[in-house]
């Protein structure tokens, strides 16, 4: 071993595999070389059980001692490795040695592993080409360079020969002979130190962290240095996206230097055809920044850029470029009625789509499947779910805009639920809702049972809660008893027969006919729990429900819930929680689409509502829980590159990786970049924490950039990684089970209510409707969201357009007068000073 | 009076002569009864109701399934429901969904 000093390569980590035959004066250059720019230098052999051995080498038979051995080397120690370099001379021939020809030599499965850790450099020169003849899969289709006497052996294995002296090929670096091994020392140095900051083992295993944190100063030098493009290497033109801080403009060359989200350096070149934007909102025009573009490229700024990478040069060509805010530090989605006028957007694009210009709204016309532009296809199935969903958009549109038609549609929309949805269990004092009807002939059919493969022939807990967001959300504004009288009756459906009382929480499913969690006809539905049985509650109707009425039986059970989430959903041995259980809470790994794998957002959600709990009942482990999710989540579920954030990963980890995989694709689904933004914006506004608000605005960003849809309104199901809306198969609809208008209007309103109050201590305006016969108590309670205790008061309160003083500021209640006529109460809400 | 159920079978039309309390108690057996009898072929499924005093909610929920279950524009008619029952019906909206009739 050789200790290292100070230099370009302090504090890294090279293996040399060695053996006899090696060649002197290559194993001295090499010794020199790394250990004079700081590197520690490791020589590994197959050692035979031996503590050392000693080699000679091929010219004068000088000896060398190794006593590292290569059957000892774990993956950890493996991956702290930044090369592994097979030498000249015969050393890979003898270390190929096996006694059963069937097994791999010890050496070759050491190599064969590093193969699959992209993070560690392959580098293999002149004849240690032998090594890699085992395993030829390794190599196949990759260019290298070799020996001249060992190019058929190479073509041999399926690599692709290239007549140079040094090659590099992503984690493959390959030299010509030992008369090279100094052109092959400089690359490994250069790759090694550009490619620092991307390997994730470092940590781990290193005790003296030997980089500083990225600066914002010109990285010219970095970009120089960073290894090929994956174009270059493969001679191929593909595009992308990236997204970055600016952090140098060099206008002679037109070249845009760029922090990425995780602090790695990218370049853009700019062309005479780029184009240049400032993202927009939903009903805005386009607002063109081309003609302004070289002004506006100035340090700290966040821009998207789309463009091309190309073979030849390795450059990245910009085509279009998206600034999320006028100047630097400014986002678009901070202006102050930035998501109050994209809800209003989106009730208009939803009413058309589903009522035209009619009024009233006429729910008989109300169809679940939308297509992209809001038509209606020939699909006659009007889900429970969907329409609850349309409902909660409605009349969160109008808590934020006043908007007397969304609430219009919000009312009638419940109506229709209650007329058409509804079971009124009378021997059990419950109600449940169908799945939907089928409306296609003169009389309507229920849909009892849920018609979802996940799901199918039971009631899944998931649909009777959404069946509660639209109405209670309504209740919010209009406190209409006939609506309070449904949600406590679905809400004893769920203490009757979802709950377990043994073990505590909710099942997920129960049977049709004796509404048992147990029964045998639930198949893998039987006597289970996961997320959306024991967390939905919550975001869904649950807070919204306890805001409404001040009920503490409601809290009651939000506390249940959330200390059984706490209990049961972290994993001391993975960064994701736990979903699925059985219904003594060990956990299920088997449920089908599920197994072990990770919805990110469902992670995310998670961190936001138990921030929102700890508002309502304090605990040190629920915001411990939250925040520790918000940390571990930028690095497991977002793209670090081009922002945004991922869908479903396996949460495992298999040997050699250090990305968790993608179970079907690496899409990006708009309710999971909700989850994010409000994950991030929640914890930020509870603790303050810069690093959380960064990744609220990234998250933000992406979604107001790629998500909404300007030219037919609404927003996208799914984008591709790159931004590109996806429209193919059940992800171009605009209305299906899950989309409806929930998911981007409770975005509208959350991201309203922490942004202003909160975050940027703003007022903030809301509008409620209370009928004759509203709110039993005739108390309105108007505080918009479980916030932390204190930090926002009632300022201001008008009753159908005048001054009115029945109110309490620090409870946010208003004390309503009794009335022939509906009310319209319409208050402000401030941050207290404290705040 | 305990629960009684005859079923009979012809060109597509199933009926069911139903009597007595269909409580939680006998609703698996009528569950299991009218699952079997919805079988693809059938066009119509009949129920005489005249001797049915009690319809439990569990009654109720076998017949919703066995509709939903059933092909597209299957009807379900309801003949000589008593009073009480058919309030527990309309209390579930399911007599938007059949055809009820005092007399066959």
């Amino acid at each position: 071993m050789i200790d290292p000093v100070q230099g370009r390569l302090s504090g890294r980590r090279i293996a040399i595999l060695l053996e006899s035959g090696y060649v002197e004066a290559e194993l001295a250059y090499f010794e020199r070389r790394f250990a004079e720019e700081g590197a520690r230098v490791d020589f590994l052999s197959r050692l035979w059980g031996q503590r050392s051995l000693t080699f000679t080498g091929q010219d004068s038979h000088s000896l060398f001692t190794v006593d590292g051995d290569v059957e000892a080397v774990g993956d950890e120690q493996l991956a702290g490795y930044d090369a592994v370099i097979v030498p000249s001379g015969t050393v890979a021939d003898r270390l190929r040695y096996t006694e059963d020809v069937d097994e791999l030599a010890p050496a070759v499965q050491l190599l064969r592993r590093a193969f699959g850790m992209r993070s560690v450099l392959k580098a293999i020169i002149c004849h240690g080409m032998w090594l890699v003849s085992p395993i030829p899969e390794a190599v196949r289709g990759r260019r290298v360079t070799c020996h001249n006497n060992m190019v058929s052996d190479i073509r041999n294995m399926g690599a692709h020969y290239a007549d140079q002296d040094v090659v590099v090929d992503d984690d493959l670096v390959t030299a010509r002979s030992t008369d090279h091994c100094h052109l092959f020392a400089r690359t490994l140095i250069d790759l090694i130190a550009a490619r620092g900051e991307e390997r994730p083992y470092r940590a781990a295993v290193r005790t003296a962290p030997v980089r500083t944190a990225p600066v914002e100063t010109p990285v010219v030098e970095t970009v120089a240095a960073e290894p090929v493009a994956p174009a270059v290497r493969h001679g191929f033109t593909f595009s992308d996206l990236v997204a970055g801080y600016v952090t140098a403009y060099h206008p002679d060359r037109k070249l845009v230097d760029l922090r990425t989200s995780d602090g790695r350096a990218v370049r853009i070149t700019l062309t005479s055809t780029t184009s240049a934007e400032f993202l927009r909102n939903l009903g805005d025009p386009y607002l063109d920044a081309t003609a302004h573009l070289t002004g506006l490229l100035t340090s700290g700024r966040l821009l998207f850029a789309y463009g091309i990478h190309y073979p030849d040069q390795g450059g990245f060509e910009a085509k279009r470029i998206v600034f999320v805010g006028r100047t630097a530090g400014e986002y678009a989605a901070e202006e102050p009625d930035w998501w109050v006028r994209q809800i209003g957007e989106l009730a208009r694009f939803y009413r058309r789509a589903q009522f035209g210009d009619s009024t009233p709204v006429d729910y008989t016309d109300y169809r679940t499947m939308l297509r992209l532009g809001g038509d209606k296809s020939d699909h006659h199935v009007q889900e429970t779910d969907t329409i609850s969903r349309l409902v909660y958009g409605m009349a969160s549109s109008y808590l934020l805009t006043g908007n007397e038609d969304h609430l219009d549609v919000a009312e009638r929309g419940t109506e229709y639920l209650r007329a058409h949805m509804r079971f009124v269990d009378r021997d059990n004092d419950v109600v449940y809702w169908y799945h939907g009807i089928d409306v296609r002939g003169c009389q309507e059919k229920k849909l009892f049972t849920s018609e979802f493969g996940d799901d199918y022939d039971a009631i899944p807990i998931y649909e009777q809660i959404f069946g509660l967001v639209g109405p209670v959300q309504t209740f919010r504004v209009t406190g209409d008893p006939r609506i309070a009288d449904d949600i406590d009756a679905t809400v004893r459906l769920f203490h009757r027969f979802f709950r377990d009382r043994e073990n505590g929480g909710f099942f997920s499913h129960i049977d049709p006919i004796l509404l048992s969690p147990d029964h045998e006809s639930l198949g893998p539905n039987r006597a289970r729990k996961n997320w959306h049985s024991l967390g939905e509650h919550a975001p869904a109707y649950l807070i919204n429900l306890l805001l409404a009425t001040g009920d503490q039986r409601h809290a009651d059970m939000l506390e249940e819930c959330f200390d059984l989430v706490t209990k049961h959903f972290p994993d001391e041995t993975n960064p994701f929680v736990r979903e699925r259980f059985h219904g003594d809470w060990t956990p299920d790994t088997t449920w089908g689409w599920q197994q072990d794998r990770a919805v990110v957002g469902h992670n995310l959600k998670i961190a936001w509502n138990l921030m929102r709990m700890n508002a309502i009942r304090p605990k040190q482990s629920y915001r411990e829980f939250a925040e520790r999710l918000g940390r571990a989540m930028p690095a497991l579920g977002a793209d670090r590159q081009r922002l945004g954030w991922y869908d479903v990963v396996e949460r495992a980890l298999a040997e050699g990786q250090d990305t968790h995989r993608f179970v079907w694709h690496d899409r990006k689904a708009w309710w999971q970049q909700e989850q994010a933004i409000l994950a991030y914006l929640i914890l930020a506004a509870n603790t303050g924490d810069e690093e959380f608000l960064r990744q609220a605005r990234e998250s933000a960003a992406f979604y107001n950039a790629f998500f909404l849809d300007h030219d037919e309104g609404g927003v996208y199901f799914n984008v591709l990684a790159a931004g590109t809306p996806y429209l193919l198969g059940n992800e171009r609809l605009k209305g299906s089970h899950s989309m409806s208008m929930y998911h981007s209007a409770e975005l509208c309103y959350l991201a309203t209510v922490y942004g202003r109050l909160l975050l940027r201590g703003e007022p903030l305006t809301l509008h409620f409707r209370p009928r004759t016969d509203g709110f039993r108590d005739r108390v309105l309670r108007v505080a918009p969201d479980a916030l932390p205790a204190g930090r926002v008061r009632l300022d201001t309160v008008e009753l159908d357009g005048r001054p009115y003083a029945a109110f309490d500021p620090g409870e946010m209640t208003v004390k309503l007068p009794d009335s022939t006529e509906d009310l319209y109460v319409r208050v402000r809400l401030a941050p207290t000073d404290g705040g | 009076m305990s629960f009684q159920a005859k079923v009979r079978s012809q060109d597509g039309v199933v009926t069911f002569r139903l009597a007595g309390e269909l409580d939680s108690r006998s609703a698996p057996r009528f569950h299991e009864m009218i699952t079997q009898a919805v079988v693809p072929a059938a066009r119509k499924l009949v129920l005489q109701m005249d001797e049915l005093s009690y319809m439990s909610s569990a009654g109720l929920r076998c017949l919703v399934y066995a509709h939903q279950r059933a092909g597209n524009g299957v009807d379900i008619e309801l003949v000589g429901t008593q009073p009480e029952v058919a309030e527990t019906i309309r209390l579930t909206g399911f007599d938007r969904s059949l055809i009820m009739r005092a007399h066959r």
